[in-house]
């Protein structure tokens, strides 16, 4: 297993052109604050959407996030987990970018204990639709269809896939909260099962949005549950400001607070 | 035009350098050359059809001693395409010294599109003008991870000696 004596991770930051407070925010954070580390992990969702590696080679602003990662990773390890924004990324994008992708669970050592890290959407065992959903597109010989497809039929799917998934969520909170936050979290057993699997006690992992320290147990299995923010500076009249990272070195574990260091 | 041969244990790579576009970058590189820095140093970094960069470690990823850092040329036209030398540097576009980097494909997001800290690019200034088929041998070996370093080499790529061959 490999072994990394520090590291920072960092999640859900759905970079697209249209936020262009938490790109900077990015920018600045692979800049000043990943020099100190040896290993950052990104664990999904650091696009908003991704539709082929082609796409980005064409998207100024995609190259502009390639060419920080690969400064980034010139000088750190840097590792990437997909998210189920950007499970497309692909060989040619992570090639270029210095990135190693890792498999979604994965255990890596950090600071001298096993973590499991994931992008924490398979965790999310309460939506059963979305599960259904996620096992068809994560299969390689539809993938490889839809990068067939004309980029512009491609935008056109993710487009609506997007704000299908919007309008569900919104509709969602709006009238079942309840319903909304049960399925909109991971669950228990998921993640008793995956601590279970992985022979581990920890576990690091984003999408939820929401950020938070947990210590839970099932049966006789304990184990501590990290939770990474999303990152959005773009909003500030409907969202505070928010973007952090986690921190694990021989000191301990703690979350940065990357607005307030601004 | 300046030419510098890189004598490797994987066989020779010629590079052409463009001192009319990149003068700064090619002087720079020509007293790395000069002073012997780059002999004995390795390709530390190396992703197949990517890039291959070297001449700032050692074997066993020693880092060595630098000059000064440079301005960065990127500015200059000269695009990242298959077969040209750049030169390396960190998220500061002007922090080159002594790593540089052969494209082994076309590296478009690594040219230069606008004077910000993100879009100033990787300065290229010159060419291989012999030995392609040796970069070719070099980005196809087999790498892992070395301490803080991805994408080593698991055996030494070295450049046993560099020398001018033409001024």
């Amino acid at each position: 297993m490999p072994e990394h004596t520090s590291a920072l991770l960092i999640s859900d930051l759905h970079l697209t052109p249209s936020m262009p407070l938490t790109a900077q925010r990015f920018f600045d954070f692979v800049e000043k604050e990943t020099n100190d580390v040896e290993s950052v992990f990104i664990l999904g969702d650091l696009f908003e959407y991704w539709v082929g590696d082609d796409a980005g080679a064409r998207s100024p602003f995609q190259q502009e996030v390639l060419r920080a990662l690969f400064a980034l990773s010139s000088k750190t390890k840097t590792y990437y987990i997909h998210g189920n924004r950007d499970f497309l990324i692909g060989q040619d994008f992570l090639k270029r970018s210095g990135m190693q992708l890792l498999p979604d669970p994965s255990k890596v050592m950090i600071a001298g204990d096993e973590w499991v890290i994931s992008h924490g959407d398979a965790l999310c065992t309460n939506d059963l639709s979305y599960q259904v959903f996620r096992t068809w597109v994560r299969k390689p010989w539809l993938q490889k269809l839809f990068l067939r497809l004309p980029l512009d039929w491609r935008r056109g799917i993710a487009r609506t896939l997007r704000s299908n998934s919007t309008a569900k969520y919104e509709r969602a909170a709006r009238y079942t909260p309840d319903v909304a936050r049960y399925k909109g979290d991971v669950t228990l057993v998921a993640c008793a099962n995956l601590m279970g699997v992985y022979g581990s006690e920890r576990l690091i992992h984003g999408h939820t949005h929401l950020p938070a320290r947990h210590h839970e147990s099932m049966g006789s299995k304990e184990w501590q549950r990290y939770v990474l923010s999303d990152w959005d500076l773009d909003h500030p009249e409907t969202v505070l400001p928010k973007a952090s990272a986690l921190r694990i070195d021989l000191h301990g574990v703690r979350y940065i607070d990357l607005v307030k260091s601004t | 035009m300046p030419s510098v041969l890189l004598k490797t244990n994987h066989g020779d790579i010629t590079l052409e350098l463009d001192a009319a576009k990149a003068p700064k970058s090619v002087a720079n590189f020509l007293a790395y050359v000069n002073n012997g820095h780059y002999d004995g140093t390795i390709f530390h970094r190396v992703i197949n059809n990517f890039m291959i960069q070297g001449g700032g470690m050692t074997a066993g990823m020693k880092q060595k001693p630098t000059l000064d850092e440079i301005e960065n040329e990127a500015n200059n036209g000269l695009k990242n395409d298959r077969g040209t030398i750049a030169m390396a540097r960190t998220s500061d576009p002007h922090s080159a010294t002594a790593q540089f980097f052969i494209n082994v494909d076309d590296n478009d997001f690594l040219n230069h599109s606008a004077p910000t800290p993100q879009g100033w690019g990787y300065a290229v200034f010159g060419k291989v003008s012999n030995g392609m088929d040796v970069v070719d041998s070099i980005k196809k070996v087999q790498t892992g991870n070395a301490g803080y370093h991805q994408d080593v080499p698991t055996e030494d790529v070295v450049i046993e000696k560099a020398s001018v061959i033409a001024d």
